[in-house]
């Protein structure tokens, strides 16, 4: 210890006492540090086997897709010369692709990828998270090296989104497909491919130290011409304090701020330090879902008085810092089909009480409604530590009490609660939040072929609740079918006009991302869906 | 001797399979499952969870799970994290030196506080510096591990700027960027710099504890009647303190030690995570998220030896520290 | 029962030195203990403050000028500097701290005290039995307790938080039930040394049975470790307690202790703009275990006649 300390001091003076010109270290002409990006750690960057979207913000820099959405929601070409002609029917997409793009080992990319990319999705050896975009397809005709076609089995929506995505990122078969023969026909994220891949993205990997950092160079011979950026880091950080911490002393650039920072990284801003912050709705959005199996929720008007009995705005202004926006339902008012003229539910303790007398729940003598032996007492779930849901649950327990319904709070740590809670159906009431996609069917969550029931390997989807209405199914189904896009957005209006109506959950706020960046750096431009914010990295300069 | 430790190697193999099969069946207990992180993923449906779980070998039996668990790891292959597809040796490997490094660093910063306070604090009870000493201990153990990590980061990374804000290395850090005259400085300083405030803090509840066993334990010995003799035959009180009193004193102290040993992998936990320090205990956490069991497995198995090893040192440290203490069989 | 006290300047016979061992039973007077124990002005202190603590959480309701439970999450009412409204200011939600702290004193003590005695009751038992017998007993004894130190405790955490909803004395059972193994450890490393020692072997020739040389011998001189360690255990369960709640195994809001205020506080936004949620049940619990410990310095200084002659010298 003694000699450690002594080494301290040694190390301290050394750097304190640096002002002696000839042993000063910041005399030395200063390697060019690069880009520090601070985010959560990752699994893989095979974009095959990914499924998280931190590892979509390092991919996007790897690899290349057909397409792009950019930040103002619009389909721009990637690899293809331009977008792909649709036929009148909706089922034939024809491409065509860029000449000479090169994979970092400088292979060029041609259809053979891209059709190896599908084959590899399709293939039941490989544990891919999600072929939902590949399985529609149902026949390919290559016409050359560059030109292809394919032909869906049905007309699928706003289909094209999903190219704009990591999953559909284009592998280079030479590498892929030998990784994949050598390790016994199938692919692993412990793969080589894995941890140092090959794409034809503006960066290339250098280094990954595993829970610390990843470190990109970038690619000279990118198709659309060298990075200005030289060098970036993805720092892996574990909690929103330390990154805070390294924000503010200068070791990451780039960060996604939490709600609670935001105020600090704004004072921070007008304290003088060189950054911007932009804050944006998301596509994701927080909910309290009912079990409608349980008797209590029956009645819709419980459902509703809930709803009524929280203040939303003055949640968002102060739990949250304002930064969010009152979800009203599942899409966020970015999302062209967002309707905004559903029914809303302000503060109104005293709407909530008349709702729950005219459905025939009476106080009983301990302040708890009750009816036909019901009480109206359920316990509510969420993750435990998520600060934010935990206050909404104690706001919502307190405002409840007051129109005589009783909410214990129970929280378990997320494995549990989404493992066990959410997916053994064992809940109440839980509150986590889901991402929507940039097309708006709803089906996974309110369709009723999508109610899971864990006693049934055969069911499956993501409609919790147990939500039940002919009309959604309905309209979800037209929608599906609809190419005419004003005539889509009125089915969804009908559905959000619905399910606001019914409350099968309670939507408590749209996230806004708000991500701080150094003001040097140009082009960032941030895009709210899947594609993340890396999209144009190949665009971003440093002045 | 020998056969002793012979024996007690044996104890110890046989004591790993016992916890290999509890471990196992408690992981098998807990709600949620390897399967748990796709449960909130809306595009991933449940037949792709199933498909999954099947080629994970998921959908094996627990009991067929375990016995080909144990085969491989008795063959010395802890198999593949469920989460990163990698074998579960590497993930272990690749975290262990930093664990290490920030155990050893703390290990030594608390012993070297914590014994000469807890000696002066007992030969001279109740001065001002034994109170100012208890106090300070008693608010390095009333003070959570995040809460004083925080204020450290607070202090030296927001406020001062001295320290860096957590990891353990500079990315772009380059030697040759430096004089070759202070070059070791510049890489030294590169290395302690991330080290000090994670060594602080996870040597911190162990100095402030183990300085009060120090002074109780030779407060103890100090009033024994040898040392009492010592002292009537006239011999001088820092042969007495530092041969007679301190040898005897260590005996709880070097238990505490050995006991504390695995403690430093759990505070591990909680320190990693405060400061993004890449090691062991941000895997257990990130493994316990995933349900990651083979991960799970083979950390628990290091662990294990870890805590087995301590002990028998601890033991065998008693037999020399504390003549009279026979290892009978 | 009352003897004379054998004074250590006698010339120590067999059957004296066996009763050195049982000297706590011998000199067990209610009168002396008082008198040893007073002449610790510190301890003194301590006891005083620990019980104007425990007649601050049992007189909670009386002392406490809000709710303690009431959310206003009114702009003007979130996180406001202590004042003359607000004690010790308002948390992120509201709610009033100082009357938190008086009601959240009954929480801390009761799982800090419960679990200090489960532990150390526990553990004391089978670290004693484990080291007076030594040999095969002790080995598979401790080879238990390697087993349950090695086993990953927050699994176990894991599974009691799904399948129990725990009240205080259940928290402080759980807890109770990871921290005995350290205590028995410890006892057993004494033991190990404390049987060979001249007074035991005094207590075996005289033919006293084991469980008596265990328990009124042999114990009664493992006091100072022991006392040592459960001063500290009190602490460690009362922090415990608050990452417990990590897990959905802590108390469940509406219910808080000094604990989960603690846990609620815990980032750097909170610590550079409402630093006092997180400074005064952060002292409180400080002052507890300071005088907690400070308490058991003085009782073991007033039960163990021979330290108490060094303080006299």
């Amino acid at each position: 210890m003694v000699i450690l300390l002594a080494l301290v001091l040694v190390a301290a003076l050394n750097v304190s006492c640096g002002k002696k010109p000839a042993t000063q270290p910041v005399e030395q002409p200063k390697p060019q540090r690069p880009l520090v990006w601070g985010g959560p750690d990752i699994e893989t960057l095979n974009p095959i086997l990914s499924e998280s979207s931190y590892e979509t913000d390092i991919m996007n820099a790897i690899f290349s897709t057909l397409i792009k959405v950019n930040e103002k929601l619009e389909y721009v070409p990637d690899l293809l010369e331009e977008l792909p002609k649709v036929s009148d029917d909706g089922l034939t997409y024809t491409f065509r692709l860029r000449k000479g793009v090169k994979f970092h080992d400088g292979v060029e990319l041609t259809t053979k990828d891209v059709k190896y990319t599908y084959d590899i999705h399709m293939d039941p050896n490989v544990t891919v998270p999600s072929r939902t975009l590949w399985e529609k397809i149902d026949s390919w005709n290559i016409v050359d090296d560059y030109n292809f076609s394919f032909t869906l089995k049905e007309y699928v929506a706003e289909y094209l989104e999903g190219w704009a995505y990591s999953s559909a990122i284009i592998v280079p078969k030479h590498i892929v497909e030998a990784e994949y023969k050598a390790s016994g026909n199938t692919l692993t994220k412990g793969g080589e491919f894995s941890r140092r891949p090959i794409g034809s993205g503006p960066y290339k990997i250098v280094e990954w130290k595993p829970t610390e950092y990843i470190m990109l160079e970038r690619f000279d011979d990118y198709f659309k011409g060298k990075p200005q950026i030289e060098k970036i880091v993805f720092k892996f950080i574990p909690t929103d304090d330390v990154k805070l911490a390294q924000f503010s002393a200068g070791e990451i650039d780039i960060m996604e701020v939490p709600a609670p920072q935001y105020k600090e990284i704004l004072s921070k801003k007008q304290g003088g330090m060189p950054i911007e912050v932009v804050n944006y709705p998301a596509f994701i959005y927080v909910h309290a879902d009912f079990n409608l199996r349980n008797p209590i929720f029956q009645d819709k008007e419980v459902r509703q008085a809930l709803a009524y009995a929280w203040p939303q705005d003055q949640f968002i202004e102060t739990v949250l810092d304002g930064v969010g926006q009152p979800a009203t339902g599942f899409l966020p008012t970015i999302s062209w089909a967002y309707n905004p003229n559903v029914k809303r539910y302000n503060y109104d303790l005293k709407k909530a009480e008349e709702l729950l007398e005219s459905a025939g729940w009476k106080l009983g003598p301990d302040g708890v409604r009750t009816k036909n032996g019901l009480r109206l007492e359920f316990t509510m779930n969420a993750s435990a530590g998520n600060r934010v849901r935990e206050a909404w649950q104690q706001i919502a327990q307190q405002e409840w009490a007051k129109i005589g319904v009783k909410a214990h709070i129970q929280n378990y740590e997320p494995a549990t609660l989404f493992g066990d809670i959410l997916d053994g159906l064992k809940f109440d009431m839980i509150i986590f939040g889901w991402v929507s996609g940039f097309d708006p069917s709803p089906r996974t969550l309110w369709h009723s072929s999508q109610i899971p029931d864990p006693t049934n390997p055969e069911t499956s989807g993501q409609n919790y609740p147990g939500f039940v209405n002919a009309r959604v199914d309905e309209l979800i189904e037209l929608a599906e079918k609809e190419m005419d896009r004003e005539k889509r957005k009125q089915y969804f209006f009908e559905i959000q006009e619905i399910l606001a109506e019914e409350v099968p959950s309670i939507y408590i706020y749209f996230f806004a991302k708000v991500y701080a960046y150094p003001s040097a750096l140009k082009n960032f431009k941030p895009n709210p869906t899947q594609a993340n914010n890396t999209w144009n990295i190949w665009e971003w300069e440093l002045q | 001797m020998t056969k002793k430790i012979a024996r007690r190697f044996l104890v110890s193999l046989f004591s790993l399979l016992v916890i290999s099969v509890l471990s196992f069946a408690l992981m098998q207990l807990a709600p949620g499952g390897p399967m748990a992180m796709y449960a909130e993923n809306p595009k991933i449906t449940y037949a792709d969870r199933m498909r999954i779980a099947q080629q994970l070998g998921l959908d094996k039996p627990a009991h067929v799970r375990y016995v080909i668990w144990l085969k491989n790891t008795v063959r010395g292959d802890l198999g593949l994290s469920y989460a990163t597809g990698r074998p579960v040796a590497r993930e272990i490997t690749d975290r262990l030196p930093a664990t290490l490094k920030l155990m050893a660093a703390s290990f030594l910063i608390s012993i070297s506080i914590a014994i000469p306070i807890g000696i002066y604090s007992a030969t001279h009870r109740y001065s001002l510096f034994d109170n100012v000493v208890t106090f300070f201990s008693f608010l390095g153990i009333s003070m959570p591990a995040f809460w004083f990590g925080l204020l450290m980061l607070y202090v030296f990374s927001i406020w001062l700027g001295v320290l860096p804000g957590g990891g353990q290395s500079t990315p772009w850090f380059d030697p040759l960027a430096f004089k070759p005259m202070v070059r070791p400085f510049a890489v030294l300083w590169e290395h302690l710099k991330y080290m000090i405030m994670p060594a602080v803090v996870l040597g911190l509840m162990n100095t402030a504890k183990w300085s009060r066993y120090m002074r109780s334990s030779m407060l103890e010995v100090i009033s024994q009647n040898y040392i009492r003799t010592a002292r009537a035959k006239g011999v001088p009180e820092r042969r007495v303190i530092y041969r007679h009193a301190l040898r005897n004193a260590m005996t709880p102290i070097v238990t505490i030690m050995g006991l504390d040993l695995p403690s430093f992998f759990a505070g591990a936990v909680v320190t990693e995570t405060i400061f993004a320090w890449p090691g062991i205990g941000r895997l257990f956490i990130t493994s316990v998220g995933n349900r990651d069991y083979q991960v799970l497995m083979g950390i628990v198995i290091i662990t294990a030896v870890l805590v087995l090893l301590g002990n028998f040192l601890a033991d065998i440290l008693y037999t020399v520290l504390d003549p009279r203490v026979k290892y009978e069989s | 029962m009352a003897e004379i006290q054998p004074s250590f300047n006698q010339g120590c016979n067999q059957e004296e030195l066996a009763r050195f061992g049982n000297l706590q039973q011998e000199s067990g007077l209610l009168f002396e203990f008082w008198r040893a124990f007073r002449k610790n002005r510190l301890a003194v202190a301590a006891s005083i403050v620990l019980l104007i603590i425990i007649g601050c959480a049992v007189a909670a309701p009386l002392l406490a000028n809000h709710n303690p439970t009431l959310i206003n999450i009114s702009r003007e009412h979130v996180r406001q500097r202590p004042s003359s409204q607000f004690f010790f200011g308002t948390d992120h939600l509201g709610r009033d701290v100082y009357s938190r702290m008086l009601f959240g004193a009954r929480v801390s003590l009761m799982v800090g005290l419960i679990t200090m005695l489960i532990s150390v009751g526990v553990g004391s038992v089978y670290g004693g039995i484990s080291g007076y017998y030594g040999g095969i007993t002790d080995s598979i004894l401790m080879r238990f307790v390697d087993i349950l130190l090695s086993l990953p405790t927050l699994f176990l955490l894991i599974i009691l938080a799904a399948f129990t909803k725990p009240n205080f004395f259940g928290i402080a059972l759980i807890i109770g039930f990871t921290m005995w193994m350290g205590v028995s450890r410890l006892v057993r490393g004494e033991f190990l040394s404390l049987k060979e020692r001249e007074f035991v072997e005094a207590a075996r020739a005289l033919g006293f049975s084991n469980s008596r040389i265990i328990f009124r011998h042999i114990l009664p001189n493992v006091k100072a470790p022991i006392i040592v360690n459960a001063t500290l255990m009190v602490a460690y369960a009362i922090l415990i307690e608050s990452t417990l709640s990590f897990l959905g195994l802590g108390v469940q809001p509406p219910q808080f202790s000094w604990g989960s205020m603690l846990h609620e506080a815990k980032d750097l936004i909170t610590l550079k703009e409402a630093p006092w949620t997180a400074f005064f049940p952060g002292l409180a619990i400080f002052i507890t275990v300071l005088c907690f410990n400070f308490f058991g310095d003085g009782l073991r200084d007033a039960l163990d006649p021979h330290l108490k002659n060094i303080r006299d010298k």
